[in-house]
């Protein structure tokens, strides 16, 4: 019983000996590296992106209490398509913007860190308008800063122009 | 959010980010100021200093991306974040910056971990003072033309002693890139 029981055991390793291979040869190929043209229509979806965020705090405080719950769609939205657009740089560029590209993802957080602040605010009983105004203006005024820095290092890193 | 390895730039990181220093620097001052207002109004600050310290914290919290970003990025690339500035010193067109990148690299490398070190505790202080400032701008709006409680009192406290430690992080970040500039430039000689 004991012996049919390890039989049994090694023909299963072997086959997944065999196996294991075939698998491995089924994985996706890695994805083809991203052309100019992909890298400009990248740029531009982000560009797009930024635009519809600050529509977004122009209008949030026409929804009221939605306002903030559509600006922190949007602020997501964006970091998305920010993470998209980097999927398409080359590791060359990856390398020599490390630097500011960390600090473009480390303006993302500290930005969202506005969200934390405006629900402290209202758990602090400051008034909603008020809250969600400097919200806005915060977002707003703070989105537009990264987008310098952010067009500032597409054209260092020469994105887009092979 | 600044931009290190810029090809213009004849020291790059190391001009531009004393440059984010000193501007992080005005902007706290500033804040500071707005505080001592709210301190000068005491026990119940009228409405209409409640709403200028409302704006410049607004103010605060959007100039300050900038460096915040930056200390937390040093922290996060550590000694990569610098070993980018030294190996954009090895290609300056300039060869006597270069030789005295060289020449003064242990010099450098000090200069960079104490940089690395003053921006990690100039962004430890600067969360706490952010917070009791917005905490405090909370309080004033939600009760106007009242008098400030004493947890109020005790935030204007917090974020006092705080913010005057972000400044004294931000001059230590700001003499060091100074130093490092006056070496890499010849005109003086490092501090051992």
């Amino acid at each position: 019983m004991k012996a049919k029981f390890f039989a049994v055991f090694r023909a299963a390793f072997l086959m997944a000996g065999l196996l294991v291979p075939l698998a491995a040869s089924a994985q996706w190929p890695p994805p083809p590296m991203a052309t100019p043209n992909d890298q400009r229509n990248a740029l531009n979806h982000m560009r797009t992106q930024l635009n519809l965020f600050q529509n977004a705090t122009r209008t949030a405080s026409n929804f009221g209490a939605q306002g903030a719950g559509n600006l922190d769609g949007q602020f997501q939205e964006t970091r998305n398509v920010y993470h998209g657009f980097l999927q398409t740089l080359t590791p060359q560029q990856r390398d020599r913007g490390a630097n500011s590209l960390a600090e473009l993802d480390s303006g993302f957080d500290i930005l969202g860190e506005a969200f934390t602040y405006y629900q402290n605010d209202l758990a602090a009983g400051r008034p909603a308008n008020a809250a969600l105004r400097d919200l806005c203006k915060l977002l707003s005024q703070g989105m537009r800063m990264w987008s310098q820095e952010f067009n500032k290092t597409c054209s260092a890193l020469r994105v887009g122009l092979g | 959010m600044g931009l290190c390895g810029c090809a213009t730039t004849k020291l790059p990181g190391v001009t531009e980010y004393n440059k984010v220093a000193g501007e992080a620097s005005k902007e706290v001052h500033r804040a500071l100021a707005a505080l001592d207002k709210i301190k000068a109004a005491t026990p119940t600050p009228s409405k209409r200093v409640v709403s200028n310290f409302s704006d410049e914290v607004t103010r605060l919290q959007v100039q300050s991306v900038t460096i915040r970003a930056r200390a937390q990025t040093i922290q996060a690339r550590g000694d990569a974040y610098f070993r980018d500035w030294s190996e954009n010193l090895a290609l300056q067109k300039d060869a006597a910056v270069r030789e005295r990148a060289e020449h003064y690299r242990p010099e450098l490398e000090r200069t960079f971990a104490d940089i690395k070190s003053a921006s990690s505790r100039a962004g430890a202080a600067f969360r706490p003072f952010l917070e009791a400032m917005v905490r405090l701008r909370a309080e004033l709006e939600s009760k106007p033309n009242q008098r400030m409680s004493l947890f109020e009192i005790d935030l204007v406290r917090a974020a006092r002693e705080n913010g005057q430690a972000v400044l004294k992080e931000l001059a230590f970040i700001q003499s060091d890139l100074t130093g490092a500039s006056a070496m890499l430039a010849g005109k003086a000689a490092p501090a051992l």
